[in-house]
């Protein structure tokens, strides 16, 4: 129910240094902290992790008996960041944790191949809760389709033999959206969960995955979905509370009334808002200077903004989007939908504008 | 829980009170946690003799605690120095150390004021700034922090605040506490003094609710200091009271003002004089009402503890409702399920609309059949093949003899001798299915198929749901057949998938159709969630989601965990980020397929007409839609109308 970020220490620690070290956090300051690049995962212990309405969700689901969960986000949203801690909370609870990096098991060979993928996760899962290789060979030698076999494999090596409850974590899950066996791949963790109605050994385990959104619109619509059973949860963005404690944590590089500016470019996006407070710092800028090369691609944000380019070499959406940016007019079809769920756009009234109004810049600048 | 207990007034027993509810606490073995938080008028202590002034006073107690912690705060350190606070445990007095039972009863005392340090007490919490140590000392995130090690320590923890309005007071009031008792005598000034104070209290400003971490407060106004000639005075208070605190009763299943007005505290003066806890002398006539109210107040905390902690344990509506979990709601058809598996040999098709419940009533089926000793076959077609639609027709029923071999624990050896006869796949199946499984078996064989709906888009569909028929018939042919039952559970709304909506259902046997729930059925689950939807909401409710199985528990769900109410859950329902998004994204986009459906939903939503055809056929069995006999065509549920309404009109 707590809503203070990691222990109650850290809280008070960085209150601590709020306290003694500035003058009330209104001004600009050196940061507190030593500053952190925003690329990839915040690491833990990291004090500029803000805990989101998420991590206690995810806590709570943990916790619980046979979950499955689906974290969504776009890209940068923090989906890494608040895995690897709901890994380690999992871990305190005395859960085998197997944490499963997608983009890191697939190769060449197993990139469309649902044997290869599955065996390459029996390897990852075995090694982490020490079963040998020779256990994986044998299972594979067995006549069965490779979800029969992991099934087996899983049931035999991991559930049969941890005395606890197990954690699967799957980061990056988005990879298998990209071949061929997506439907079949997340309709295997489907039958998972629903075997433990069946099965009382499957009630111990929980799993997690973080997709993101961004490529789900790309593949065929199924019932199959990952997201047809269990929870899914959607990070949210950043509230004015946690932009003004995160702006404090860098050393108030935004004066109080440039945090409503700052705001309404980058709305609360987790990471358009660190890498903005992270370059004001860095680089000595002030916010107008910011803000002046805020769309420009080679300016502070310009991989962020090329990567919501990908989503329109698509002619259709591309199509879509340009007329957004003239007509304003919410096509209320499926294009839209699309757009939405790669959180590129959303409605407001019968409109129709760019998520964010940095978005809307920096499409009108490359698109019009 | 934290519990404070408060009064507008002093001198109505509100001390004494505390002391006899934690002694029955920690008799009945739970660990409890007493605070005094009269800072100007201690003495809590002085109900325990077990607890020598030496042991109490000269300890330091709440006060020293808040004075260490500026202390600690103001310090001069390096910058990486770890901020070690002190836990409050070793402030606490353990009240009966020598205690062997379960329960523990510990006391933080106001603080350390023997003789000697009576004026250092004294200047203390007259000099202490309540508002300061808010804003300069982080007074929100300490007390946060303080409530969390509170509760590792007990399970219950009640503070006695100061009487009236103080900034003391407001901290273990409107910060701290879960539940607030407050006891209200019978004057006229008490009733007033305790309803504005009410008022204040069930109405939080949003920062103190953001302070409290959104967590709900609970309020139970009890009445005290009765004296039993009372007479007509009591009677006018009765009166008085039921008026202006019924619409305060915390909102739980057994709580309602005429039981809160039973747990009146009756005034015996020689218990108020000598500061005894009444309840350890059991047996006294004299204390005897007083005894029982305190019982029962103690057992009224006690389920509102309960219905509290059940937050943490509510099931997450995800998929298939496990068996035994007190969350699933019986109907109609689990009955029909049972009776028509007692007999032997039968086929049985569960049917339903998405998240309706099929795949929990098939686990209970297949548990009854198991507990009646009938061997049970479980296929989850889902998790059986690499990709269906890729297999050939042989691998396809070999999977699939060799998943009913693996349940029913023959070698997959077996399987491949009788694969290696020369015969069609289908035979080789039946063969696998009777020589291996029907005929060793001395019982009935139950074989329960889910998810067969993925073999839509495959050239198996036909193939497969024919051998199940020919399954079926065989019983009137072979005896060892009739120990074979089939129960499968198929989705309605695939037709939604398909072109042809004529495409042979499978239609043997008996088909169950999963009903939606009942007003009382609702009213159960609500009972189980802490009754999140107030009784007269239900109506409201009905109409927006109807009985819909996943629908009301999703929107139960929301509503206990994320603390909101009704009207606060309908405003959002109908958003696709909201608690129904999902489902409601679901259907969107699979309307969104076929623009035939797009026109008669459209049609439907504006003039409540649809001509018969496949459209509608497609709407209705996905179960979007329903159709009287007049042809009159709506959507199903409230949401569903709002919902469509806005994203296609």
């Amino acid at each position: 129910m707590t809503n203070y970020a990691g222990s109650p220490r850290r809280w008070l620690d960085r209150l601590w240094h709020r306290l003694f070290f500035s003058d009330r956090g209104e001004s600009r300051r050196p940061p507190p902290y030593k500053l952190e690049v925003p690329e990839g995962g915040v690491r833990i212990g990291s004090p500029f992790y803000i805990r989101r309405k998420a991590d206690e969700e995810i806590e709570r689901q943990l916790v619980g008996s046979h979950t499955i969960t689906a974290i969504s986000g776009a890209h940068q949203t923090g989906k890494t960041s608040i895995l690897i801690r709901a890994a380690k909370y999992a871990f305190h609870q005395d859960h085998l944790v197997l944490f499963i990096d997608s983009s890191r098991i697939t190769n060449e060979q197993s990139a469309d191949d649902l044997d290869e993928f599955l065996k390459a996760i029996a390897l990852d899962i075995g090694s982490q809760a020490e079963v040998g290789r020779e256990q994986v060979r044998l299972a594979w030698s067995s006549p069965l389709s490779s979800k029969v076999k992991l099934t087996e494999f899983f049931e035999a090596f991991i559930l049969d033999l941890a005395k606890r409850p197990v954690s699967l974590i799957m980061d990056n899950a988005d990879v298998v959206t990209k071949t061929s066996f997506c439907t079949e791949f997340f309709s295997l963790f489907r039958s998972w969960h629903n075997r433990s109605a069946f099965d009382a050994r499957w009630t111990k385990l929980n799993i997690l995955l973080a997709i993101s959104v961004h490529p789900s619109f790309l593949i065929s619509f199924s019932p199959q979905s990952p997201f047809n059973v269990g929870t899914r949860i959607e990070l949210d963005d950043f509230t004015e509370t946690q932009i003004r404690e995160l702006n404090e944590l860098h050393g108030n590089p935004l004066r109080p009334h440039e945090i409503a500016a700052a705001m309404s470019l980058l709305g609360g996006h987790p990471y358009l808002i660190r890498q903005a407070l992270y370059t004001l710092v860095s680089q000595n800028l002030t916010w107008s200077e910011l803000d002046a090369v805020a769309a420009d691609r080679d300016g502070p944000f310009g991989a962020h903004l090329d990567h919501t380019l990908r989503p329109l070499e698509d002619p259709e959406l591309e199509e879509a989007v340009r007329k957004m940016l003239r007509n304003r007019i919410c096509p209320r079809d499926s294009l839209f939908l699309r757009l939405d769920s790669a959180r590129l756009v959303k409605q407001q009234g019968r409109r129709c504008i760019c998520k964010y109004r940095l978005y809307d810049r920096f499409y009108t600048s490359q698109l019009l | 829980m934290i519990c404070t207990f408060y009064s507008y007034k002093g001198g109505v027993g509100r001390t004494m009170a505390l002391a006899n509810i934690a002694e029955l606490f920690y008799q009945s073995g739970s660990k409890v946690l007493m605070i005094d938080w009269d800072l100007e008028a201690p003495g809590l202590e002085r109900f325990f003799p077990s607890v020598s002034p030496e042991r109490a006073l000269n300890r330091p107690g709440l006060i020293d605690m808040l004075i260490r912690y500026k202390d600690q705060m103001a310090q001069e350190v390096e910058e990486d120095t770890p901020l070690e606070l002190e836990t409050p445990e070793s402030y606490l007095v353990d009240v009966y150390p020598d205690t062997t039972g379960p329960g523990k009863l510990f006391l933080l005392t106001a603080g350390r004021r023997s003789q000697a340090h009576f004026k250092n007490y004294a200047q203390a919490v007259l000099g202490f700034d309540w508002q300061d140590f808010y804003k300069s000392w982080g007074g929100e995130l300490y007390f946060n922090w303080l409530r969390d090690e509170l509760e590792k320590i007990a399970d219950i923890i009640l503070i006695d605040s100061r009487t009236g309005v103080t900034e003391m007071g407001g901290v273990c009031t409107y910060h701290l506490a879960d539940t607030i008792v407050m006891l209200c005598t019978p004057s006229e000034q008490a009733v007033d003094g305790t309803y504005a104070m009410a008022q204040n209290l069930t109405s939080l400003d949003p920062r103190v609710q953001s302070m409290r971490c959104n967590r709900p407060l609970n309020l139970l106004i009890i009445p005290a200091r009765i004296e039993r000639a009372e007479g007509d005075l009591l009677d006018e208070f009765q009166q008085d009271y039921l008026a202006k605190f019924t619409d305060l009763v915390p909102q739980t299943p057994a709580l309602n003002i005429q039981t809160l007005w039973q747990l009146r505290i009756p005034y015996i003066p020689k218990y108020a004089y000598r500061e005894m806890v009444a309840v350890r002398e059991t047996g006294r006539a004299s204390a005897e009402d007083m005894e029982k109210a305190f019982q029962d107040i103690a057992q009224v905390l006690q389920g509102l503890m309960e219905s509290q902690t059940t937050i943490g344990a509510i099931e997450v509506p995800s998929g298939v409702v496990p068996l035994n979990s007190p969350f699933y709601i019986e109907r109609a058809s689990d009955a029909q399920l049972s009776s028509q598996l007692a007999r032997p040999g039968t086929t049985i098709t569960i049917r339903g609309a998405r998240q309706t419940g099929k795949t929990s009533l098939l686990v209970r089926g297949a548990a009854y059949a198991r507990e009646q000793g009938a061997r049970v076959v479980h296929l989850d077609f889902q998790g059986l093949f690499d990709r269906p639609a890729q297999l050939d027709y042989d691998q396809f029923f070999r999977y699939l003899a060799y998943a009913v071999a693996h349940s029913a624990q023959v070698k997959t050896a077996e399987v491949d001798a009788i694969w290696d006869t020369p015969s069609g796949a289908r035979i080789r199946l039946t063969r696998v299915i009777g020589d291996l499984l029907l005929a060793k078996a001395s019982t009935p064989v139950v074989l329960v198929i889910d998810e067969a709906d993925i073999l839509l888009h495959t050239s198996f569909y036909e193939e497969f749901f024919g051998l199940l028929r020919v399954w079926h018939n065989n019983r009137a042919f072979d005896p060892l057949w009739t120990k074979l039952s089939i129960v499968l559970a198929i989705s309605t709304h695939p037709s939604l998938l398909i072109e042809d909506v004529h495409q042979s259902p499978f239609n043997v046997g008996l088909t169950i159709y999963l009903p939606d729930f009942t007003e009382a059925q609702i009213q159960a689950l609500n009972d189980k969630h802490g009754a999140p939807l107030h009784s007269s909401e239900t109506g409201a409710a009905m109409d927006l989601l109807g009985g819909h199985p996943y629908l009301i528990r999703q929107a139960l769900y929301t509503m206990a965990c994320d603390d909101m109410n009704w009207y606060e859950l309908a405003a959002v329902a109908n958003k696709t980020d909201g608690p129904f998004g999902q489902h409601l994204r679901y259907y969107l986009e699979l309307l969104q397929r076929d623009d035939e459906c797009v026109q008669a939903a459209r049609q439907i939503l504006q003039t409540e007409m649809c001509p018969p055809g496949e459209a509608r056929l497609k709407l209705e069995s996905a179960g979007l839609v329903t159709v009287s006999d007049d042809n009159r065509c709506v959507f199903r549920y409230g949401l569903y109308k709002e919902f469509f309404g806005s994203q296609l009109i």
